[in-house]
Formats: C-alpha cells, sequence, structure tokens
C-alpha cells in the first residue's frame, strides 16, 4: 500500500463511492417486484388517453395465462346528472336516508367482435371517495338496465373462463353495434359533488371522463 | 488452525449468536401483525381505516327469528349486536368478529355461518349500513364481554379493528335467559 | 475392534459418532420419544375427550328423509350419529375440527361430502354437523357451550343397512402449518372406538 491516511484513500476510492448511490438505487430498483405486483397492478394507475373531445381511447387485455382477449372500446360521457324518478317508473323513486341518486350516460364505440364482459363504472370526487355503480341500494320501480358497458339486448361476444375458446356471441343472440349508449345508476350521499367519471375492466389500467 | 482461520471462524459464531438473540427479542409475525385495537363504548362512534362504526345496542336472548337466515335456538346466549357502519372511501364491509368473553375466551366468527355471523355487506360510501353480528356465548363469562369487528374475515392483519365494550351485567344475563325468542333486522341501508 | 476404534484420531471418533446420531435421529424424526398410538374404548353416553372436542355418543340411526329443513337423500339412505359436543379450549374451534372428530369405519359407497357427490369409503366421508334443537348447521364451536348435534352422513341405498357400525373418533393437535405459518388444529390422531347398534330413526 503506498501512501498512508484517510485523504488517499478518498483519492483511490473515488470512483466507487460516487457509483455508489446509482447502485443502491439500482439494487432497490431490481428488488422491487413486489411494488408492481401488489400496489401498482392493485390500483388505478394507468390512464387511458383522451382526445380533444373528451373520448376516452380504453386500450386493455385479459391474459390468465389461458384465455387472452384484447378489451378496446372508445367512451364519452353524455350526461351525468342528479334524478329525482326513472323513466317509465310506476312507482316513486325511494333511496337511502341521505343520498341521491346520479344517472351517468355514457357514449361507446367498439369493434363488434371485441368482448367488452365485465366493465366497473363509477364516479370520483376530489376526497378520493369512489362512488360504484349499483342496482340496488335504491328502489328504482321499475328495471334498471343489467349491464354498464354494453347494450342488454346485444350486449355482443362473451367469454367462457376456464376455457382457451376465444369470446363468442351467445347463441340466439345478435351482433353488437358499433356504438351505442348505455345507462348507469350510481348512489351517492347528498353532498358528493363527483369530478369524473371512472370506467374499468382489469386495473391498473382505467379511463376517467371529467364531468365539468 | 491458523489465527486468521480463528478469527474468520470465531466472527462467524458470533454473528450466527447475534441473529439468534436478535430472533429471540423481534415480536413473531402473528403479534407483529396484529390489529390496531380501537375502544368503543356502546353509542360512540370509532373511526376504521375503511370507514365510522357505531356501536348501538347489545341484546340477547336463547332464540333468535332472524329477517334474513336461519333463525336458531341455543344452549346458551344469543348475543345481538347492532351496529352502524359508513364506508369512507370506497363501499367496504365489516367480516370478522371476534368475542372475547369476561374470562378471557374467544369465539372468531365470519360472514357466512347460520349460527354466529356478521352482517355488514358494503354500502355506497358516505350512507348509512344498519348491521349486526350474532354471536353464541356461555352466559357465565358474558359480563365484561368485548366484542371485535374488523374488515376482512380471511386475513385480518395489520388493519384496525374496533372493540366494543359490550357493557353487559349479571342481570342483563339473567334477563336474557328468561325472554322470549327475540326478532332481529339483520341488515339494512338506512331509509330504505 | 476396539483396537481398532482406539486407533482413531478423536476428530475421526468425534465425526463418526456425529454421523450416527444424525442419522439414527433423522431416520425416526428425532431423539425424543415417540408416544405410543391411544387406543380408547367409546361407549353409548360415556363422554370421550377427543382434544379439543369432547364427544358423548348418545345413538347411531338411518333414515330415508329427514324433514323438514334437510329432506330427503338423493343417494337414499342417511346415516346418523346424535352426540353432545363441547370444547375444553379457550378459543372457539373451526366447523372442520368438529367435522373431523368423528368416522365411521368399513362401510362403503358414502358421499365424500355435501358438495362432492362422489361415493367414497366411509372413513373419507366429512359429514354435515347440524344441532338437533333448531336443524342449524353448526359452523365454529365455541367455549364453554354443549350442543346435541346430528353428524349425517349419506349412503347409497344399494349398500346393505348395516345393523351395527364402528364408530372413531379422532384427536387434534393445535400447531403451526409448515405450508403457511398458520396455526391451527392440524394432526389428527386416531382416538377411540366403538361398535353401536343401528335403528331407525325416529321410531321410538
Amino acid at each position: 500500500m503506498t501512501g498512508h491516511g484517510v485523504r488517499t484513500w478518498w483519492r483511490r476510492e473515488r470512483v466507487a463511492i460516487l457509483l455508489l448511490p446509482v447502485v443502491l438505487v439500482a439494487a432497490v430498483a431490481a428488488s422491487s417486484s413486489r411494488i408492481d405486483t401488489y400496489w401498482w397492478q392493485k390500483g388505478f394507475h394507468e390512464q387511458a388517453s383522451r382526445d380533444a373531445t373528451g373520448v376516452a381511447m380504453i386500450d386493455d387485455e385479459y391474459d390468465d395465462g389461458f384465455l387472452r382477449y384484447p378489451i378496446r372500446a372508445k367512451v364519452s360521457v353524455v350526461t351525468a346528472q342528479v334524478v329525482t324518478e326513472l323513466p317509465d317508473a310506476d312507482r316513486p323513486l325511494r333511496v337511502p336516508a341521505g343520498a341521491e341518486l346520479w344517472e351517468v350516460k355514457l357514449r361507446w364505440s367498439a369493434d363488434p367482435d371485441v368482448s367488452l364482459t365485465g366493465c366497473k363504472v363509477a364516479l370520483v370526487d376530489d376526497r378520493e371517495r369512489r362512488f360504484d355503480a349499483t342496482r340496488s341500494s335504491f328502489e328504482a320501480g321499475t328495471t334498471v338496465p343489467l349491464q354498464a358497458c354494453v347494450p342488454d339486448e346485444a350486449p355482443g361476444p362473451q367469454p367462457t373462463y376456464g376455457s382457451t375458446k376465444a369470446p363468442a356471441v351467445a347463441s340466439g343472440e345478435v351482433a353488437r353495434p358499433a356504438s351505442w349508449q348505455t345507462r348507469v345508476y350510481i348512489v351517492t350521499p347528498e353532498d358528493a359533488e363527483p369530478t369524473a367519471v371512472r370506467v374499468w375492466w382489469l386495473l391498473p389500467r382505467y379511463a376517467e371522463l371529467p364531468l365539468d | 488452525m491458523s489465527r486468521s482461520q480463528l478469527g474468520t471462524g470465531s466472527l462467524v459464531v458470533a454473528a450466527l449468536a447475534v441473529g439468534q438473540a436478535l430472533n429471540d427479542r423481534l415480536p413473531d409475525s402473528s403479534d407483529a401483525s396484529r390489529l390496531f385495537e380501537r375502544p368503543v363504548a356502546i353509542g360512540e362512534t370509532v373511526e376504521l381505516r375503511t370507514g365510522d362504526l357505531t356501536p348501538r345496542s347489545v341484546e340477547g336472548a336463547t332464540s333468535i327469528l332472524r329477517s334474513i337466515g336461519s333463525s336458531i335456538r341455543s344452549p346458551g346466549l344469543a348475543v345481538v349486536v347492532s351496529f352502524d357502519f359508513v364506508s369512507r372511501q370506497v363501499s367496504s364491509s365489516i367480516r370478522y368478529g371476534e368475542l372475547r368473553d369476561g374470562s378471557g375466551r374467544v369465539t372468531v366468527f365470519g360472514p357466512s355461518g347460520d349460527r354466529n355471523e356478521v352482517t355488514c355487506s358494503g354500502g355506497p360510501v358516505g350512507i348509512v349500513v344498519h348491521c349486526t353480528a350474532v354471536v353464541e356465548a356461555d352466559p357465565e363469562t358474558l359480563p365484561g364481554s368485548v366484542l371485535g369487528l374488523a374488515g376482512d374475515e380471511l386475513d385480518p392483519r395489520f388493519d384496525d379493528m374496533a372493540v366494543i365494550d359490550l357493557d353487559i351485567t349479571a342481570a342483563d344475563v339473567r334477563a336474557w335467559q328468561e325472554s322470549e325468542e327475540l326478532e332481529v333486522d339483520v341488515y339494512e341501508v338506512a331509509g330504505l | 475392534m476396539l483396537g481398532w476404534i482406539a486407533g482413531r484420531s478423536l476428530r475421526q471418533i468425534v465425526l463418526a459418532v456425529g454421523a450416527v446420531i444424525l442419522l439414527a435421529s433423522g431416520a425416526f424424526g428425532g431423539l425424543r420419544q415417540a408416544e405410543p398410538d391411544q387406543r380408547g374404548a367409546l361407549t353409548l353416553g360415556e363422554p370421550r375427550d377427543a382434544a379439543p372436542v369432547r364427544l358423548t355418543v348418545k345413538g347411531v340411526y338411518w333414515a330415508d328423509d329427514l324433514g323438514e329443513a334437510i329432506g330427503p337423500s338423493d343417494f337414499g339412505r342417511y346415516l346418523l350419529v346424535i352426540a353432545d359436543v363441547s370444547s375444553g379450549h379457550d378459543a372457539s374451534l373451526d366447523s372442520f375440527v368438529v367435522r373431523e372428530t368423528l368416522r365411521l369405519n368399513r362401510l362403503d359407497q358414502l358421499a365424500k361430502n355435501t358438495l362432492s357427490r362422489v361415493p367414497v369409503r366411509s372413513e373419507d366421508a366429512d359429514p354435515q354437523v347440524i344441532v338437533t334443537d333448531d336443524r342449524v348447521r353448526l359452523a365454529e364451536l365455541g367455549p364453554g357451550l354443549t350442543y346435541e348435534v346430528a353428524f349425517i352422513w349419506e349412503q347409497q341405498i344399494s349398500e346393505p343397512l348395516p345393523t351395527s357400525i364402528e364408530l372413531q373418533t379422532w384427536s387434534h393437535q393445535f400447531r403451526q402449518s409448515s405450508l403457511d405459518d398458520q396455526e391451527n388444529w392440524f394432526g389428527r390422531s386416531p382416538d377411540a372406538t366403538g361398535r353401536f347398534a343401528v335403528t331407525k330413526f325416529g321410531a321410538s
């Protein structure tokens, strides 16, 4: 060893010392697969792009290791408002104490061959609250649409989970149109001020449609 | 052995000894992941991670007639704890119940039993739901009991648990043993 | 032989003794004393402690229809054991512990359980456990409570009707699962047997 003393050591090892923080960050990043599996994949982290007119382009995929199919659609909000009765109701609307009912109308367009089964719709506010679409928690006095994202009478291709068969239209059903509208009902407390409609199939991907 | 081998060997042994001592002193995983207990009295509200829980009443009888689900006759007493729950940010349920009786014995139950059952499925955020927890217990040890309620029945680790002081007296126990069948409204979204 | 051993170095002897201990304990699961199997006798009306469950057999019956809340069996025949059950443990027992405490021996063509309708040997058949007073299924068994229950199995009616059945109780050990560190009453072992006459349920 030539040259004793702490200063000489620092000078000799300066490259390694400079690289130390870089290596530390790399080591943490390389051990971070749990952050992806337990946090990124479980939350709303990949927002779909929106065009200038407010139409969101959903580009998701179902993959359980056996069955894989794309989920692609364009969606935008037509109206979102509090309602006090439903169309064709034969009884007055009943909502829980302190609640109001929102009616959200969505416009969709998608390839009729794409399966859009299993979507979820909710209203979100600026307090990070999420109000999920529901068919219970209120009494409509009439039938409420079953599906939030596809027409009830022509839902389009449905997958058979547990098989590798591609999603197909159920026998006897007509093909889904290329564009359509849906109606979704959501119960919120009276003081809720929703700021956007959220639509998703499989997290972390989702679409957010701001309300103005 | 050479001096350096002895040195290395003793460092290894020392490291093992330190590791063993540390292992003995740190809490084991079941203790480290225990629930955060939030005590609450009947009529008060406690803030849990997923929402606000307010115990409303405690009743008991030897025979229960449920509005939804099985009606039961108990060899001991069936205790019915009614409580309100309001989800905070996302619709949440209460699915885990833990009765600790006056002598420290524990009964754990969930949302899918036919006899003991916590019925509190998630209502809309910000909306009150009326829930119940029904649990059979030994009348001798009911005085001094508390009831724990938490969200996840399968993995209630690391989360909040409301611990309700049931305030049961020996007089309550005697009255319940002599009472008739108790009708229980198991679950209701407030106002609906 | 002794001369040969004396001729080895200390190090070699220590290693050899260590190897023998390791092999011996490895082959037999350790040097602790193994307890012999307990085989007791089960008799009518006598409480039996099949830890953690205390069980008292009150009667063994057959039936083709169990009436209200249960109805007939698609296998054709029910075999029931009416018993008192209670637990001395200071925490509630999960339903599987009670279900696994009692089994029927040496019968064929019983339903595996209420969901899986595969006919199996009686030793592998899981009973329903129903409280006789209100006909509601018993899930967890709480401390300090004694229930009269019916353990109910289903048997194919094509099998000859047994006139007597051998009952087997099983005890459990509270330990940690090596798979997921869960602590519960794993580790079943045979406890006691008894042979009982079978009569028609409801006929008094």
